[in-house]
């Protein structure tokens, strides 16, 4: 699969309008990968992705921080969603948008995660399910 | 980071309610593992906060917590150390409430130094009234209140912090817990005020500053031989923004008194202490005297 099938993919999962918008998605799902990927597994896990991919993929440190957990995971995606809908949608002190950012952000990962795993042997599929905070775990299996 | 108390003790049962994402979910975090860290049981610390979405905090620690009016934490803090020597004091709080509501009591606290810590969670917005500008927010920021762009130069904290006497600032990112647990520590062991700036996004509102935005700009200082007691780098590294921001411990002089230590009727002892030893060897009169103060 090259990187135009790749964003192809991702958008047509994810119902996304544009390949710009796909991009935006996969790279920060791949950026908050990153945060959490050993150096020493990276290589192994990246070799069959398009190598436009892997600059969103480079490891941030030489061993990751052990307490980066789903909701940080989390924040990287949610700032692709569109949580206020442009303006205040405030009711009753529930911001409608924002209160289900979480669950639009999550289906995100998965959209991103299926492609992924779609282009995975099951030992890379297994490396990166080990690195991945439990929650985010749950959600790559079931994608 | 291997704590020697289990970070657990400090769960609570609320039901915490920030956005998913938000950044204050690393600051709560790593405030767990820096007191577990230091082995703080949940009796010997109070947290103090304002208002605001990060000012929730007390509410999700199994700690004394204390929720003030908006921007006032830094003076109840300080009575709170005043009254009880003691007790480990550290405040939580947004940077609209710290920076701008309690400006003056940030700059008055830097320059009285008691000896408690301040973690700012500064998402350059205020998040809890849906996304307006904030005194840190950047120079042409857009947001519901300045939709030609901030106006106003940022506040910088840690310019001011130092320019003010604070004797120990420090900077944290919110993606990087272990890091800034770390500061945390380093914060509360230090004797005198203690200021961690936690760079943090606000992922609703704010949609400039983000994981990612940060993560292009940070660097640790610790990576880099930097002296921390020089008050020149300091002010130097404390201008350091956009291309280049840096993580670590600014600035740090250890050695100078605290404001309680300088307190002449703390010298026969605290408020609480004197209570307790009341007590401890009861003489009713002065015991139901204090109740009366007290209760």
């Amino acid at each position: 699969m090259n990187y135009g099938q790749f964003l192809a993919d991702v958008r047509k999962r994810g119902g996304f309008a544009t390949d710009d918008e796909a991009l935006a998605v996969a790279s920060n799902v791949l950026m908050a990968v990153a945060e959490v990927l050993p150096q020493r597994d990276a290589e192994g896990i990246t070799a069959s992705l398009p190598p436009e991919l892997l600059v969103y993929l480079r490891p941030t440190h030489a061993e990751p921080d052990p307490h980066f957990d789903s909701q940080l995971f989390l924040g990287w995606v949610v700032s692709t969603v569109d949580a206020t809908g442009g303006r205040d949608k405030t009711g009753g002190g529930l911001d409608i948008y924002a209160a289900y950012s979480g669950d639009e952000a999550i289906r995100r990962c998965q959209c991103v995660f299926s492609v992924l795993k779609s282009l995975m042997s099951d030992r890379q599929q297994a490396t990166m399910l080990a690195c991945l905070p439990e929650e985010v775990g749950v959600w790559f299996s079931a994608a | 980071m291997v704590t020697r108390l289990d970070p657990k003790v400090f769960d609570a049962e609320a039901e915490v309610s920030w956005c998913p994402g938000c950044g204050d979910f690393g600051i709560l975090r790593a405030l767990k593992l820096a007191l577990a860290e230091l082995d703080i049981q949940p009796h010997q610390v109070l947290v103090v906060s304002g208002i605001g979405c990060g000012s929730k905090l007390p509410d999700y620690m199994a700690i004394n917590g204390y929720m003030t009016i908006h921007g006032r934490p830094l003076p109840i803090a300080t009575g709170a150390k005043l009254a009880n020597p003691e007790m480990h004091v550290v405040v939580v709080n947004g940077d609209g409430d710290s920076y701008g509501i309690g400006g003056n009591h940030f700059v008055q606290t830097c320059r009285r130094n008691p000896n408690v810590t301040q973690v700012v969670e500064n998402n350059q917005i205020y998040g809890l009234t849906k996304g307006q500008y904030s005194p840190t927010s950047d120079k042409g920021f857009v947001t519901t209140t300045s939709p030609d762009g901030a106006i106003e130069l940022a506040f910088n904290p840690m310019a001011v912090a130092l320019a003010a006497g604070a004797t120990f600032i420090a900077r944290a990112f919110s993606g990087e817990p272990k890091h800034m647990a770390q500061m945390i520590v380093e914060g509360i062991k230090h004797r005198g005020y203690a200021l961690i700036d936690v760079l943090q996004p606000c992922v609703t509102f704010n949609r400039v500053n983000t994981y990612d935005w940060y993560r292009k700009r940070i660097y640790h200082l610790e990576e880099e031989s930097y002296d921390a007691t020089d008050r020149e780098a300091a002010w130097t590294k404390a201008h350091e923004w956009e291309e280049r921001i840096p993580l670590g411990i600014l600035y740090r002089i250890e050695g100078l008194p605290t404001y309680e230590d300088q307190v002449p009727t703390l010298a026969d002892g605290s408020p609480v202490g004197r209570l307790m030893e009341l007590t401890k060897r009861p003489r009713p009169e002065q015991y139901e005297s204090q109740k009366e103060q007290f209760f």
